[in-house]
Parts: structure tokens; C-alpha cells; sequence
């Protein structure tokens, strides 16, 4: 790698090639009167002497008082030392582009290989739609935890109707009982919350003005039986309908 | 290449540079491809109903598979109290999944705060939850396309994509995303997606006893929730951010944050 970027001291002389040769780029690309640019470039190309005359133009006649001109005969004659520099070794230079190219290639191959074929632009567009569409379908496939009443009520239907004429009706089985799942398969029996802490959830007296809360029947937990399970006393399948 | 031509070279690349910059609306596929399913999800908390008992919370926890006892949730609830000499005190302890059983307000750090019954003006309880915003910040941070917006307009992670970086976390207004503690991926509410594309509520909406959450759809003019969005007074939350948030209120408060 290291010589890839041209660390050798061979290297190293054609790179001080390419610096003079800058400078010269430099020079020229400032408008310097041609025939000047011309004397100093035949100094340090080290003696490749080149007759500025060639071009069948007297050196004098270089100052023109065209600007376009001028620079054109600076042009030249850069091109001209660029061609003059020993053998290929300038060419050095050019070889970090070639890794850039070889690992931009490298990974527009990596990514036809990782990117799934429906990661894109989707229906929502370029800007919110950019995903892999078949995490949809990861998604809609996660597992039902909660099954509703209803499927409680297929085979615990006394209970339902029990609950269903009480104050409790709008409260769903799962909420004390757990997450039905595949029960009865799995799990065979449910974790049922028999906790004081459950039934406080709701009948904690917060006096709360403008809240349903307070409307609730409740209680202060401090007071009321503390430490005790609400359910030794109380059938919460038969909480009182309302007068 | 003489001045002219340079000139003339860099005016046309900078021209090019200026397109390109619309080629993301000249490729937007939405509007060449019309979604043919007339469905938007959107999802209206009445906060005079609520009632502060946290079973909406316990529900999203356990149907999504989010640690309980973390203290991180997709939904949580959140009570104000503000009294008579104007102060506002804002708790949900443990993000309410047990409910409020106690009247004492949570400061933090250990804190309670005893406000009696004759000092309260208002007290209330706010349920909060994702927004599924129609311009959702937290999907244009993602510099990996791990989160998006679907078809129907709620957002999801996908946690096979996410890297972790939690762009998507700083990028939320409404603090909804944390990182999930186990699977060390960004994690939010997603109106319990599995549920509703089998037709069912998603799991808060079924916990809750008191009616203070629905979901619905906008598209749908015959839809309860929408005839309540479009003739009633609700409000959003934040709207200054300019996310359209698709989570509408009734009776929300200029106190809650």
C-alpha cells in the first residue's frame, strides 16, 4: 500500500517532478508574458532546451497585447514540459484515483449483494417511504398477546354474563386475569392479579375536580383495611350495578 | 480550457446541482402510484374520560413485548394538577403501569408532594402515545432507512435495519422513542400494528374501562372517530413543530407538555 501511494524515494523524485511542474502551472496560469514563461521554463526542465522560436514566432513577438493569446502560449508550454518529464513515472500520481474507483466499484458490488431487493423508495414516499418492505409483514406477524372478552366468553360464558350485569362490565377479563395468548393451550392457567394494589388502580379516592376519577367509589388505602386483600371481602364479579 | 469555457462549464454544473436537488420530488413514487386503500390510522384520547388507572399501559407492555419493570413504555399516562395559587405539577410514576394509587405527587428523586383537596383547581389525567405524525421527524433522521412511514400512515422500526444511533430518539418532539432495553434498537408505538391489520384494537384501546382511547380511520367519513375529529373540538399536541401529529385530544390543556 505504501508504494501504491508512492512513499519510495523513487516516488518521492517524481512527486518533486510534479511540484515544479505545478509551479509552473502556477506561473502560467498567472498570465506571465509568454516569452518570459518560456526563458524560465528551458532553466528548470534542467537544460531540456526548447527553441522558442519553434512555433516560427520571434520571442519578442509573444507580447501581444491580446490576453487570449498570451495565455494560449502559456498552455503550450506547460503541455510541452509535462510531455518533456522523464519516461512515465508522473503518472504515479493518478494511482490514489484508481483506488478511489477500485472501492467505489467494491461497494456498488457489496450493496447489490447486502440490500435486499425491496429496500426502496415505498408508498409513502422518498422522503418517509425509504425501508425494506417486508419488515410490514415482521411486523403484522407479531404475536397476539391480548384476545378480548369475546374469546374469553366462548367457554367462560357464566362468568362473562356474571361480570357483564355488574358494575364491573366495562372492565376486560385480562386486565386482573393476564393476557389469555393461545390459552388453554398456552399457558393452561392464567396469572391471576389478586394484588390490593390492582384494585387501587381505580378506587384510590383522588378528588380530582374536573377527572371521571373522582366519581369513581373510592377510598383512602391508608385507611381502608391496610395490608388486606380487597378480594377476601369483596366479589369483583359482583360490584353493585348502580341504583 | 480557456476562461470562457470554464465559465460556461462550471454555469452548467451548478445548473445540474439545482436539479438534482428536485430530483426527490420528481421520483416520488406516491404520487405516480395513488394508494388504492382509502385507510389513514389516526387516534382520538378523550382526557375528561380518563381516569388515571394505567391499564392501557400494563396492556401495551405486555402485548409488545416491553419489559415491565423498566422504566421505559410505548404509552404511558400522565397526571396535572394545577392549584389555586397557579402552581402546575405534572407526574406519571413508572410511567402510571400500576396506575395512580396514591395522592401523593411524584417529584422525582425520591420526592412526594401532598397538595390538599381545597387547593386544587383542576386536576386531570393525560394519556399519551405516539403521534404517528404525517411528517414524522424521527423517519427523516434515520440515516439507515430502519424507520419509515407505512401506507396507512403509522411508523415503524425495523429492527433488523436499526443501528442504534438514536438519531431517531433526539429527533421526537414528543419523547415517544426510547431504546428498547433488550434488543438495544429504537422502540415506539406502532397502534399495536399487528392488531389492527386483523381488525382488532390495539391493546390500549381494549384495556382501557373508561372509553378514553379509539382509533379510526380519517379516510372513512362514516367512522365515529372521524365524525368526532371533524365536527368536534379537539386539539394536537405541539403543533408548532409543524409534524401534523395524528393523535387528536379532547379537552387538552395549554399546561401539558
Amino acid at each position: 500500500m505504501a508504494s501504491l501511494l508512492g512513499t519510495s524515494p523513487k516516488a518521492i523524485r517524481s512527486f518533486e517532478q510534479v511540484g515544479t511542474t505545478f509551479r509552473r502551472i502556477l506561473k502560467t496560469a498567472a498570465l506571465l508574458p509568454a516569452a518570459e514563461v518560456c526563458i524560465s521554463e528551458d532553466s528548470a526542465s534542467g537544460g531540456n532546451i526548447r527553441d522558442c522560436s519553434s512555433e516560427g514566432e520571434d520571442p519578442v513577438s509573444h507580447v501581444h497585447p491580446s490576453w487570449k493569446l498570451r495565455f494560449f502560449h502559456g498552455r503550450l508550454e506547460t503541455f510541452n514540459s509535462l510531455s518533456s518529464l522523464k519516461g512515465s513515472r508522473s503518472m504515479h500520481v493518478f494511482r490514489p484515483v484508481y483506488i478511489v474507483f477500485a472501492l467505489v466499484g467494491l461497494i456498488l458490488v457489496a450493496r447489490t449483494i447486502l440490500v435486499p431487493a425491496d429496500f426502496g423508495i415505498q408508498e409513502s414516499g422518498y422522503m418517509y417511504g425509504w425501508y425494506r418492505k417486508a419488515n410490514e409483514k415482521e411486523w403484522k406477524d407479531f404475536a397476539l398477546k391480548y384476545r378480548g372478552k369475546e374469546y374469553c366468553a366462548d367457554c367462560h360464558a357464566e362468568q362473562d354474563q356474571q361480570i357483564g350485569s355488574s358494575r364491573h362490565q366495562a372492565i376486560e377479563c385480562e386486565n386482573c386475569h393476564g393476557p389469555g395468548r393461545e390459552h388453554p393451550s398456552d399457558p393452561p392457567k392464567l396469572d391471576l392479579d389478586r394484588t390490593r394494589e390492582l384494585c387501587l388502580r381505580c378506587h384510590t379516592f383522588l378528588a380530582y375536580p374536573t377527572s371521571k376519577r373522582s366519581e369513581i367509589k373510592g377510598l383512602d388505602p391508608d385507611r381502608h383495611n391496610p395490608g388486606a386483600e380487597c378480594v377476601a371481602c369483596h366479589d369483583p364479579h359482583r360490584a353493585a350495578k348502580p341504583g | 480550457m480557456d476562461r470562457r469555457s470554464f465559465l460556461k462549464a462550471a454555469l452548467r454544473g451548478s445548473a445540474a446541482l439545482i436539479l438534482a436537488e428536485g430530483i426527490g420530488d420528481i421520483l416520488r413514487p406516491a404520487s405516480i402510484h395513488a394508494s388504492p386503500k382509502p385507510l389513514r390510522w389516526v387516534f382520538l384520547v378523550d382526557t375528561y374520560k380518563c381516569i388515571g388507572c394505567g391499564f392501557c399501559v400494563k396492556a401495551c407492555k405486555i402485548e409488545n413485548e416491553v419489559p415491565f419493570e423498566a422504566n421505559v413504555s410505548r404509552t404511558w399516562v400522565e397526571r396535572y394538577i394545577l392549584t389555586k395559587d397557579g402552581a402546575v405539577f405534572a407526574d406519571t410514576p413508572q410511567e402510571a403501569r400500576n396506575g395512580f394509587t396514591s395522592r401523593l405527587i411524584d417529584l422525582g428523586e425520591g420526592r412526594v408532594k401532598d397538595i390538599p383537596q381545597e387547593k386544587i383547581d383542576k386536576a386531570f389525567f393525560v394519556p399519551k402515545l405516539c403521534n404517528q405524525c404525517e411528517k414524522p421527524p424521527c423517519v427523516q433522521v434515520c440515516p439507515v432507512g430502519a424507520t419509515y412511514k407505512t401506507a396507512e400512515g403509522v411508523t415503524l422500526v425495523d429492527r433488523k435495519w436499526c443501528i442504534g444511533c438514536g438519531y431517531c430518539i433526539m429527533a421526537c418532539p414528543y419523547g415517544m422513542r426510547f431504546f428498547h432495553p433488550l434488543l438495544h434498537v429504537a422502540e415506539k408505538c406502532t397502534f399495536c400494528y399487528h392488531r389492527i391489520q386483523k381488525e382488532l384494537k390495539p391493546a390500549c384501546v381494549q384495556a382501557c374501562p373508561a372509553g378514553a382511547r379509539r382509533i379510526g380511520n380519517i379516510k372513512d367519513p362514516q367512522d365515529p372517530v372521524t365524525q368526532i375529529i371533524m365536527t368536534q373540538r379537539v386539539s394536537i399536541h405541539k403543533p408548532e413543530y409543524g409534524t401534523n401529529p395524528q393523535v387528536y385530544f379532547i379537552g387538552l390543556s395549554e399546561e401539558v407538555r
